[in-house]
């Protein structure tokens, strides 16, 4: 097996892997706050934490440009502060990725720490717990399933990123190529015999990783 | 046998705000609070003032009239609009003064009305909850107090067992060691029979009672059940339209009164008095 086959694999489980994390923390971040504290505006930024689910990815990608590019607010001071630039790397895949799949792991955290009731926590409170100590838990472990549910569809929308990936990290071979940039590719290229391989890989791992994470992680006391 | 201690608090804020341990003759509730609740459709207004001597305290009255709220407010799980509660000579409620101690630091145990048992814990897990460090397993005098109450509680047997696989008795008495084990220096019953049906209902209360017997905690409960009330309290507190009718002395006069004689008038009074 060559690198043209095999790097894009590699590439994309490590992308989706790391924006899965990423939108993980922030999720469940954003999914906590909205759960426990009432203040204006709530629900417009909801909708607007949740437009990635529903806005083209060009223009997710686009907003990522004028963001994180040379020129952009957060682009700038990234180089002149650490001389990092996201464009063109496989870091900025990373990004990517990660802005599109959070909406899917914050609004199901939101939901499942929704549905924990409210005498669980209390039950905490009234043994000494603080609120952070009643979070990890209480509300984490009861909410587990479904913060686990949006993690894997997160981790699905990660794999098949395609268009906020292209306009930030680009499509070069052996450096920001993901797989979904290389099936695109070997297609255009009339390469069918690597887009069919490729294709039937990652289908593969795919069902593997959400089969083997789903028996894993769900808790044994709600089966 | 089972020696009651005062256990030193495994929370690290303990050592800043020592508790200092009641004299026996300070063991008064006065609670008097304002506050209104909304629910979704419905205001209520809730008026408590009280002043209650006595171990054994029930909170009676009909559904809907405000004793659940008091008890929260007692545990610190509902914060009042305006008020002030004492309990055994510690302030943890004075609005004027803006002191509101929050549930986790007035050392009350709290048996809930369905028990609110932690679903995904074991037994065990559940009745050591109050004592777990925040890394690493439970102190050696810890893990022996939780096994006292386990033995003492009859779920030595069950400890491994979740609360979906064992019956609304077991899990009663789960909820019991639980709320005793960090040793609270009261104790909140919410309705405590009410998720239980008759025979067992009955059995379970000469149980509970039986056990409490054994420790010297105060206790508040919370009860529409005549016969609840009557197995348990040293002083009575009706509750009618989120308003305290009376403070009853119930066993001082239960000695030449029937409960019916005592009670029934209460829940008359509790359900004619309008607003």
């Amino acid at each position: 097996m060559d690198m043209t086959f095999l790097f894009p694999v590699q590439l994309s489980l490590r992308v989706a892997a790391l924006a899965t994390l990423t939108s993980l923390v922030f999720g469940v971040f954003f999914g906590w706050v909205f759960h426990r504290y009432r203040f204006p505006g709530k629900e417009l930024l909801d909708s607007i934490l949740s437009l990635p689910m529903v806005l083209p990815p060009t223009v997710l990608g686009y907003y990522l440009i004028v963001l994180l590019g040379r020129n952009g607010f957060v682009g700038r001071w990234l180089e002149s502060t650490f001389g990092v630039t996201l464009i063109f790397t496989w870091q900025g895949a990373v990004i990517a990725a990660a802005v599109v799949s959070f909406p899917l792991i914050f609004k199901s955290s939101r939901a499942a720490l929704g549905g924990v009731e409210r005498k669980y926590e209390d039950a905490a409170r009234t043994m000494g717990y603080p609120e952070w100590r009643v979070f990890l838990s209480v509300c984490l472990p009861l909410a587990a399933r479904g913060i686990l549910a949006g993690t894997m569809l997160a981790f699905a929308r990660a794999m098949g990123e395609f268009g906020a990936t292209l306009m930030i990290a680009g499509n070069l071979p052996g450096r920001t190529q993901t797989l979904s940039l290389a099936v695109y590719s070997a297609t255009q290229a009339g390469h069918d015999d690597l887009a069919a391989q490729l294709v039937l890989l990652i289908s593969v791992l795919c069902t593997l990783i959400l089969w083997v994470s789903g028996r894993l992680l769900t808790p044994r006391w709600q089966a | 046998m089972f020696v009651i201690s005062r256990t030193a608090s495994s929370h690290s804020e303990a050592s800043m705000h020592p508790r200092t341990a009641p004299p026996a003759t300070a063991r008064t509730i006065s609670c008097d609070i304002d506050t209104r609740v909304t629910a979704p459709g419905a205001e209520f207004r809730l008026q408590a003032r009280f002043e209650a001597p006595g171990r054994r305290i029930a909170l009676f009255g009909p559904s809907g009239s405000g004793k659940s709220l008091t008890l929260m407010a007692l545990a610190g799980l509902l914060k009042p609009h305006r008020g002030r509660i004492e309990v055994c000579g510690r302030t943890f409620l004075d609005t004027a003064s803006g002191v509101n101690i929050p549930a986790r630091r007035r050392n009350i145990g709290m048996l809930f009305q369905d028990y609110a048992l932690f679903p995904h814990l074991t037994v065990r897990d559940n009745v050591s909850f109050a004592l777990k460090p925040i890394f690493g397993p439970l102190k050696a005098a810890h893990r022996e107090r939780v096994d006292e109450l386990l033995e003492l509680c009859g779920l030595t047997a069950l400890e491994g067992r979740r609360p979906a696989q064992i019956s609304g008795g077991q899990r009663q008495r789960t909820a019991l060691a639980r709320a005793l084990a960090p040793s609270p220096d009261l104790l909140l019953l919410d309705e405590p029979f009410t998720a239980l049906d008759q025979p067992l209902r009955e059995r379970m209360r000469a149980e509970l009672f039986d056990i409490l017997e054994r420790f010297d905690i105060p206790m508040v409960m919370v009860s529409h059940d005549l016969e609840d009330v009557d197995h348990f309290a040293q002083t009575l507190v009706a509750f009618g339209h989120g308003r305290v009718l009376s403070v009853i002395d119930y066993e001082a006069r239960r000695k030449s009164e029937s409960p019916r004689q005592i009670l029934d008038p209460l829940f008359l009074a509790a359900q004619t008095q309008a607003g």
